[in-house]
C-alpha cells in the first residue's frame, strides 16, 4: 500500500521564501502563456472536424464533397429546413423522445448506481467480494451477444416498441460502469467522516444522505454527464426496441438520412447532427458548475 | 440467529431464480413457430430499408391505400445493415413485422419464418398475370413461394458515355468482349495520366463473379450449392489482377477508400474512371453528381461465353407469425398492379417484373431513369434472376472481397486466394 | 494536515453494540443493493447465462440451438485465422491507444485544473469530440481528414510530403482509429478533473507553505490521492477499448477493412452473430473476450495494491 503523504513540518526561513516567490512569479507567467498557447492550438485542432461538420451543414448538397474546405462557398439554410422536416416526421419529435429517454436514464442511474456504490464502497455484507466481481463481470460482457436474449426477455414482458427497455434497466443499476466509478470516488473519502457520523448516532442511511452524498457531487455530476451523452447517442438499443418511427430517438432519425445504395441526405444529416450536439453540450456546460472542489476536510474539523 | 443457516437457503433461492429466469427464455427461443392470428387486420406493420426518398414514396403510396381501403400502415424503416440487425432480434423473438422486405441472399436463411404465398397466387388473389415467368420462379424456395419480386437491378457497369466518346470510342460497349474492354480501360488510363483509370475494381464483387460464371453456364449458387470451382475463381481474379497491373483499374488503396465512402463520391463521379462497377439502377443517382451522360452496359463477355445479365431483386415477404395475411396480400396485389402506385414508386428497386408496368413508367420518369429502364428492358431476354441463396451463403460477399484484397495487396497468389475462398465458403455453406 | 488515523474504539451509545451495528449495516446493504439485485437477476443474469449456454451450441436464431459441446471454441482457436487477426488488431488498439489517451487526458486535466480564465470553454471544447462518439457523421469526418485528398494530406503537402490515403492503407488504417480514440480523451479527462477537484485545497496550500515545488506536489499529493481515479480510468478504458465497436463499424462501414486491419474483436463478433447468424459462435467469441478482459482486470486489481491509495484506510 502506498505511503500516506506526509507534509514537512519544518518551516522555511523568510529569506528563502522571498527569493523563491520571485522566481516562481517569473516562471509562472511564462509557463502560463505557454500553457494557454498550447491549449489553444490543441483546442482548435480538436474541434476542426466539428467545425468542418458545422460548415458542411451550411453547404448545398453537391458542394459538400466537391469542396472540402471549412467555409461554404454558398451559404444556405436549406439543410436545416429540410432536415428538420425530413421524411414526414419533425425532428422535434426525435428530440423530444431522446429528451425523455435520456432524462429518465440519468435519474435512474443517479439513484440506483449511487445506492449500490454506497453498499459496495462502505458497507459490509456477506459475499461482498463475489458480488463485486459479478458486478464487474457485467461490464465485461460484449453488448451484442446479450442483446438477443434480452430482446426475447423484453418481448415476453411486452415492452417492445416502448421506451421501457431503454429506461427501466437504468433504474436497476445495470450500468455497472457507474457503480464502479462511484465506488472509486467513495473510497477516496476518509472513513473518519463515517465514523464521526456514527458517533453522533447516525445509521447507514443518514450517513449516506447527509455525509457522503454531498461529498460525491463530482462523481454524481460525472455520472449524470456520461449517462446523458451515452444515452443520447445510443443507436443500437433504440434501433431494435423502437419500431415505430414516431418514437425514434435522435440517432435513429439521423441514420434515416443515410441510404447506402442511393442518395444520402448528407446536408440534412450534418445539419441535424450539429443541432443534436446542442442539448448534450448544453447539459455539459451546466453540469460543469457542479464539478466544484470537494469540501472533504470540513468533516474533519 | 446464526449466519450459517442462511447462505444455504439463499443459494437455493438463487438457483431456483436462475432456473426460473433462463428456462422460459430458452424455451421460448425453441418454441415452434406461432401461427398468425386472424387473417384480416385493420393495420399492418411494413418494414423496409431506405432513405428519405424511399420513405416518402412508401408513405405516399400507403396513404393512398388507406384512403381507399381504410387499412393503416405502421412503417418500420432503417438503413440497410441496421434493418437486418433489427430483423435478427425480431426473428429470435418471433415478432417480425407483417410485411418484410427481403433479398435473395437472406431468404434461404429465414425461409421457415416466412409465409407460403402459393395459395394466394393459385386463387388469383395475388395477380401475377402480367409478370414474366422468371420473376415468379424467383420467388420459390424449396417449392414454396416466399418472396414477391418488387424490382430488379442488373449488377454490371455504369459508364460515362461522354468521356468514352471523347476517348474515341463511340461504339456500344454492350457489344464488347472482355479483351476489348480491358484494352480500352488501359488506353484510357494511359491517356488520362495520373489519377485516371479505365474502370473501378470489380474483382471483389460477388455479383461480377456471378455474371462471369453465368457466361459459362455456371453460377454462384446452383440448386442450393456452390456452383463453381477454385479454378473459376482463379480465372476471375486473374482478369482483374491483370487489369490492375496494366493500370486499367486502380490499385488497392484507391478502391478501398472509395468503396467505404459515400455513394456520391465514387470513382466515376470524381472523374477518375470512365466505367464504374455497380448496379444499373444506381445510375440515375450517380448522374446527379457526374459531369457527362451516364449509361448502362452488361458485363463484357470473357472468352467464348454468352452475354448474360443477372437480375438482383428486392422482394417482400409475409411473416409466418404476422397478422392480417389476407389484408397484406390484398395490399401487395394492389401495389403491383395499380398504375397510381407504380407511378409513385417508379423504379425505386429497379426494373419491374411486368413489362406493362415498365412501359407505364417510361414516359414519366426522368431522363437518366428512363435510360436505366430502357437498358433493363433491352436485356430482358438474356437476363436471369438470381435464385435464392442457401443459408450462410452471405459469407461469399466477404470472402471474395478478402480474396481480391489479398491479391491486390500482393499478400497471396491468385491460386491461394481462390482456394482459401472456396474452402471457407464450403465450410460455411456445407 | 492529514495524520495517521488511530483506531477509534466504538463507544457504547444508547442501545448500540458492535454486533447490532454490523447487522444494521448488513441489512442496510441489502436495501441499498436492492435495485442492483433486481436488475442483475431479472435483466442481466438470464441473458448472461443464456449467452454462455449458447456458446456451446449451434444457434441460428431461426431454429433451436443444438448442443455441440466445445466445437465453437475449438474452431475459434484452431481453424479461424480471422479470430487471431481480430485479437491482434484489438490488442494493438488497447495497448497503444489507451495509454496514449489516458496520458493526454491526465495532462490536460492537470492543465485545466488551475482556475485559469476561460477554463470552462476549454473544458467544453476538449470534451466536444467525445460527444460526437458513434455518430454516423464521424465516418465522413474521418475520411475528410485522413482520406487521400483529406486535410491531413493537404497540410502535409505544404511541407512537400505526398501522403497516402491513411484510411485505405491497411498499415495505417488502425492508426487513424487510435487517433480517434485519443481525440476523444474528453471522457477520462472529465473523470480526472472530477477526481482532482476532490483533493482538498488545504493540502496544496500546506505544501506551498513548506516550500514544496510543482513536481513534489504532483508526486506526493496529486498522484497518490488521484490514484483510485487513475486506476478506475485504466481499468475501464481497457475494458472499453477491448469492446470498442462503433469507431471501426462506422469508419470501415462494418467491414473491418481495409483487409481486416480495423477488424475489432466485437466487430468480428457482430459480423458472426448478425451478418452470418452464427449466434452460437458469436457467444463463444464473447465469452472468450470476457475471460481475456477479466484476466487483465484481475491483473490490474492485483497490481493496484502497490500503487493505489484509498482514503478510506483500507
Amino acid at each position: 500500500m502506498a505511503t500516506i503523504p506526509e507534509t514537512v513540518t519544518r518551516r522555511a526561513s523568510a529569506a528563502d521564501h522571498g527569493a523563491a516567490r520571485r522566481r516562481r512569479v517569473r516562471s509562472t507567467r511564462f509557463l502560463r502563456i505557454l500553457r494557454i498557447t498550447l491549449l489553444t492550438i490543441l483546442a482548435l485542432g480538436m474541434i476542426y472536424p466539428l467545425l468542418w461538420m458545422l460548415g458542411a451543414s451550411f453547404k448545398p448538397a453537391d458542394e459538400i464533397f466537391a469542396s472540402p474546405g471549412l467555409l461554404p462557398e454558398t451559404w444556405t439554410l436549406d439543410n436545416y429546413v429540410k432536415g428538420w422536416n425530413g421524411f414526414g416526421l419533425s425532428f422535434g419529435t426525435f428530440f423530444a423522445n431522446s429528451a425523455i429517454v435520456t432524462a429518465l436514464a440519468v435519474v435512474g442511474n443517479l439513484i440506483a448506481c449511487t445506492l449500490a456504490a454506497y453498499a459496495f464502497g462502505r458497507l459490509e455484507f456477506r459475499f461482498k467480494a463475489m458480488w463485486f466481481a459479478l458486478m464487474l463481470l457485467t461490464i465485461m460482457i460484449p453488448h451484442h451477444v446479450v442483446i438477443v436474449p434480452q430482446y426475447v426477455l423484453f418481448s415476453e414482458f411486452g415492452w417492445i416498441n416502448t421506451f421501457l427497455p431503454l429506461i427501466v434497466p437504468k433504474f436497476l443499476a445495470t450500468d455497472a460502469f457507474f457503480i464502479f466509478l462511484m465506488v472509486q470516488f467513495l473510497r477516496s473519502l476518509p472513513r473518519e467522516l463515517d465514523e464521526a457520523a456514527e458517533l453522533d448516532g447516525a445509521g447507514p442511511f443518514r450517513t449516506f444522505f447527509s455525509v457522503i452524498l454531498p461529498l460525491l457531487t463530482p462523481a454524481l455530476t460525472t455520472t449524470a454527464v456520461f449517462t446523458f451523452i451515452w444515452t443520447w447517442s445510443d443507436f443500437f438499443t433504440p434501433l431494435i426496441y423502437l419500431t415505430d418511427p414516431s418514437r425514434y430517438t435522435v440517432p435513429l432519425g439521423l441514420n434515416a438520412f443515410l441510404d447506402a445504395n442511393g442518395e444520402s441526405a448528407w446536408g440534412s444529416l450534418f445539419a441535424m447532427a450539429t443541432l443534436s450536439l446542442g442539448p448534450v453540450l448544453g447539459f455539459f456546460i451546466v453540469a460543469q458548475k457542479y464539478l466544484v472542489r470537494g469540501i472533504a476536510t470540513t468533516g474533519l474539523k | 440467529m446464526s449466519l450459517t443457516s442462511r447462505p444455504i437457503s439463499r443459494r437455493a433461492v438463487l438457483a431456483g431464480g436462475l432456473a426460473g429466469i433462463t428456462l422460459p427464455w430458452l424455451l421460448s427461443a425453441c418454441a415452434p413457430e406461432g401461427t398468425g392470428a386472424s387473417s384480416t387486420a385493420t393495420s399492418l406493420r411494413y418494414a423496409f430499408w431506405g432513405g428519405e426518398s424511399r420513405i416518402a414514396k412508401f408513405a405516399a403510396i400507403q396513404d393512398l391505400y388507406t384512403k381507399e381501403f381504410g387499412v393503416t400502415f405502421n412503417r418500420e424503416f432503417a438503413e440497410f445493415f441496421p434493418y437486418w440487425e433489427r430483423f435478427s432480434t425480431q426473428i429470435a423473438a418471433r415478432s417480425l413485422p407483417d410485411i418484410v422486405s427481403m433479398t435473395e441472399q437472406q431468404v434461404g436463411e429465414y425461409a421457415s419464418q416466412l409465409e407460403d404465398l402459393s395459395p394466394y397466387i393459385d386463387s388469383g388473389k395475388l395477380d401475377l398475370s402480367t409478370w414474366g415467368q422468371k420473376y415468379i420462379d424467383a420467388g420459390m424456395v424449396d417449392g414454396r413461394f416466399l418472396q414477391l419480386f418488387l424490382g430488379g437491378t442488373v449488377p454490371s457497369f455504369i459508364y460515362n458515355k461522354s468521356a468514352l466518346d471523347a476517348a474515341g470510342h463511340a461504339d456500344d460497349p454492350n457489344e464488347w468482349s472482355w479483351e476489348k474492354f480491358s484494352d480500352v480501360c488501359v488506353e484510357i488510363a494511359k491517356a488520362g495520366g495520373q489519377d485516371h483509370w479505365g474502370t473501378s475494381d470489380g474483382g471483389g464483387t460477388s455479383q461480377q463473379f456471378d455474371t462471369f460464371l453465368h457466361q459459362k453456364g455456371k453460377g454462384n449458387f446452383v440448386d442450393g450449392e456452390i456452383g463453381w470451382t477454385p479454378a473459376d475463381l482463379e480465372e476471375f481474379l486473374t482478369l482483374w489482377a491483370d487489369l490492375r497491373d496494366a493500370g486499367g483499374a486502380p490499385p488497392f488503396e484507391i478502391t478501398s477508400e472509395y468503396s467505404a465512402g459515400p455513394f456520391e463520391d465514387r470513382e466515376i463521379v470524381r472523374g477518375y474512371t470512365v466505367f464504374q462497377v455497380g448496379n444499373h439502377n444506381h445510375m440515375p443517382g450517380l448522374q446527379g453528381y457526374t459531369d457527362g451522360t451516364l449509361y448502362n452496359m452488361t458485363v463484357p463477355v470473357v472468352g467464348r461465353g454468352d452475354r448474360v445479365a443477372m437480375n438482383a431483386g428486392t422482394y417482400v415477404s409475409l411473416a409466418a407469425t404476422g397478422t392480417g395475411k389476407d389484408t397484406a396480400v390484398d395490399y401487395l396485389n394492389w401495389f403491383i398492379n395499380t398504375d397510381a402506385a407504380i407511378e409513385i414508386f417508379e423504379a425505386e428497386y429497379g426494373g419491374l417484373p411486368s413489362a406493362d408496368a415498365n412501359d407505364t413508367l417510361l414516359p414519366i420518369v426522368s431522363d437518366p431513369a428512363r435510360r436505366a429502364l430502357e437498358f433493363f428492358k433491352s436485356v430482358d431476354e438474356i437476363a436471369e434472376v438470381i435464385p435464392p441463396w442457401p443459408p450462410q451463403a452471405a459469407q461469399l460477399l466477404t470472402l471474395i472481397q478478402q480474396a481480391n484484397e489479398s491479391v491486390a495487396l500482393g499478400r497471396e497468389s491468385v491460386e491461394a486466394a481462390a482456394q482459401t475462398c472456396f474452402e471457407q465458403l464450403s465450410a460455411a455453406v456445407g | 494536515m492529514v495524520s495517521t488515523p488511530v483506531a477509534i474504539p466504538p463507544t457504547r451509545g444508547v442501545g448500540s453494540s458492535k454486533k447490532s451495528t454490523n447487522r444494521r449495516r448488513g441489512r442496510a446493504a441489502y436495501l441499498f443493493l436492492l435495485p442492483w439485485f433486481l436488475g442483475f437477476f431479472v435483466i442481466v443474469l438470464g441473458p448472461l447465462l443464456a449467452s454462455l449456454v449458447l456458446s456451446f451450441t449451434d444457434y441460428r436464431l431461426i431454429s433451436e440451438p443444438s448442443f455441440i459441446g466445445i466445437d465453437n471454441y475449438v474452431r475459434m482457436f484452431t481453424a479461424d485465422p480471422q479470430f487471431w487477426d481480430a485479437l491482434t488488431v484489438t490488442a494493438i488498439y488497447v495497448f497503444v491507444g489507451v495509454p496514449l489517451q489516458l496520458v493526454t487526458a491526465f495532462l490536460l486535466a492537470l492543465a485545466l485544473d488551475t482556475g485559469m480564465r476561460g477554463l470552462s470553454i476549454y473544458r467544453a471544447v476538449f470534451y466536444l469530440p467525445s460527444l460526437l462518439g458513434g455518430s454516423v457523421a464521424v465516418a465522413l469526418l474521418w475520411r475528410q481528414l485522413f482520406g487521400r485528398d483529406g486535410v491531413v494530406n493537404q497540410v502535409l503537402a505544404t511541407v512537400g510530403i505526398d501522403g497516402p490515403s491513411w484510411i485505405a492503407n491497411p498499415d495505417t488504417a488502425l492508426g487513424t482509429l487510435i487517433l480517434l480514440l485519443i481525440w476523444q480523451f474528453g471522457s477520462p479527462m472529465i473523470i480526472f478533473l472530477a477526481g482532482l477537484r476532490q483533493i482538498p485545497r488545504e493540502l496544496y496550500e500546506a505544501a506551498d507553505v513548506d516550500g514544496a515545488g510543482r513536481l513534489t506536489k504532483l508526486f506526493k499529493i496529486t498522484l497518490p490521492l488521484l490514484s483510485p481515479i487513475i486506476f478506475f480510468n485504466l481499468v475501464l478504458q481497457v475494458i472499453n477499448a477491448f469492446q470498442a465497436f462503433t469507431p471501426a463499424y462506422v469508419v470501415s462501414g462494418g467491414s473491418g477493412g481495409p483487409a481486416d486491419s480495423t477488424l475489432f474483436y466485437t466487430l468480428y463478433l457482430y459480423q458472426q452473430g448478425f451478418r452470418y447468424l452464427n449466434m452460437g459462435y458469436a457467444s463463444a467469441l464473447a465469452w472468450t473476450l470476457v475471460v481475456i478482459i477479466a484476466g487483465l482486470t484481475a491483473v490490474n486489481f492485483l497490481a493496484s495494491r502497490r500503487w493505489v491509495f484509498y482514503g478510506d484506510n483500507s
